[in-house]
């Protein structure tokens, strides 16, 4: 499975990516905001995993824009962030996000959002 | 023309000062032109913010109580020392919506300086983590040499276990018995692992610093205008009456820090997310 993994932190981005390898996940590209996580989206991409703040296009921006793609509407995406009020998580859910990870986060977390993801999706299929 | 002079607010002294200043112009006009006023009250009106002095009373044993008996001329003094001593309180006014500007500011500062100090609390605490996981490592590097040493040819002695130590429950201490080397990398492999999570606080810590960047940065703006009217006036208008706000900066990092981020209570934080996405 290939992961997109968007973080304007290059620090979180190699942690993100390195838990990902860490349980299993080794095919994985990168962005460093919303705008490039869009050029880099092709077809190839399976799993998404974006920050929320980020310059030039932030997660939730990128995010609507996947949902209101065709190509992508159904992509599962995974909103890993320091963002934790509730009016915040509740936002990102309505803009179309799968699940919430807030950081900071250990590779286990990491793995159970993302299995919860792939099942939900496998049985809404 | 009616002032509140013991708070008055922004939009209150703007709207005196404007109806003071139509006023005069209106009566300005009634006379023809500026050269008629007496040099003395002309001064009066430059000089600006010395003490309210209304003068000797126009008004006053002059016969200046009755308005058929006023000139042109004496009109206008009485209307302007009424005018000085309106202009004199709405200045204390400003001084005292100074004062309040800068408690306002004084408190965004301290509030910086708390954010500052968790920062560095926490800058402290991960790297103490990360520390205590890298002498974890060594100490497992120290076990795996140790287990290398006891069984010179690579072949784990013991059936995978030097000393007939058990894998799972041996100790980490260099010199203690050493523990199957599979088992110890990845001890170790563990270990190397967390001690990347910890570095997560790098991101954390830096939406914090670019907050507090943004909040010292408003604030240096506003001092700024501050000190150009106080040079030009010799008083202070503020440039904004609201509060500071934390959770909304508009600086440079605005986009990309999260004011309220923090390392603590991830757990509960994450808690909420799981109710909210079932």
């Amino acid at each position: 499975m290939k992961f997109l993994v968007v973080d304007d932190s290059p620090t979180m981005r190699r942690i993100v990516v390195n838990s990902l390898k860490r349980i299993g996940y080794s095919e994985i590209v990168e962005a460093g905001n919303g705008e490039e996580g869009l050029e880099v989206l092709d077809p190839s991409v399976e799993f998404v995993i974006t920050d929320w703040n980020m310059p030039v296009m932030g997660g939730l921006d990128m995010v609507r824009a996947i949902r209101s793609s065709p190509d992508t509407a159904s992509l599962p995406i995974l909103m890993v962030t320091t963002r934790s009020v509730r009016d915040d998580i509740v936002q990102a859910a309505q803009a179309g996000v799968n699940n919430y990870v807030v950081k900071p986060f250990t590779p286990q977390v990491l793995k159970e959002k993302i299995e919860s993801v792939l099942e939900k999706m496998k049985g809404a299929a | 023309m009616s002032t509140d002079v013991r708070n008055p607010s922004r939009e209150e002294v703007l709207a005196d000062t404007h109806e003071t200043l139509r006023a005069v112009a209106r009566t300005l006009e009634s006379l023809g032109t500026v050269g008629d006023l007496a040099p003395e009250a002309a001064t009066e009106v430059v000089d600006g913010p010395t003490a309210p002095d209304p003068g000797p009373e126009p008004t006053l044993g002059m016969g200046l109580e009755q308005e058929e008996f006023r000139t042109p001329l004496q009109r206008l003094a009485l209307f302007l020392a009424e005018s000085y001593g309106e202009l004199a309180g709405i200045l204390e006014g400003l001084r005292e919506t100074r004062g309040v500007l800068q408690r306002a500011e004084v408190t965004r500062l301290q509030l910086m300086n708390a954010t500052l100090q968790e920062v560095s609390s926490h800058t402290e605490v991960a790297t103490t983590d990360m520390l205590d996981g890298l002498e974890r490592s060594l100490a497992l590097v120290d076990e795996l040499e140790l287990a290398q040493m006891a069984a010179p040819d690579g072949n784990p002695v013991n059936g995978g276990r030097v000393n007939g130590a058990d894998p799972q429950t041996a100790g980490t201490d260099a010199g203690s018995p050493a523990a199957d080397p599979e088992v110890t990398r990845d001890r170790l492999r563990d270990e190397l692992h967390q001690v990347m999570q910890h570095l997560q606080f790098q991101d954390i810590t830096s939406q914090r610093i670019g907050h507090a960047s943004d909040v010292l940065a408003d604030v240096e703006q506003r001092l700024l205008l501050l000190m150009g009217t106080l040079e030009r006036y010799g008083f202070v208008i503020p440039q904004g009456d609201e509060e500071p706000n934390e959770a909304t900066p508009s600086g440079a990092h605005a986009d990309t820090c999260d004011p309220s981020a923090t390392t603590a209570d991830a757990e509960s934080r994450q808690a909420m997310a799981d109710d909210i996405f079932g």
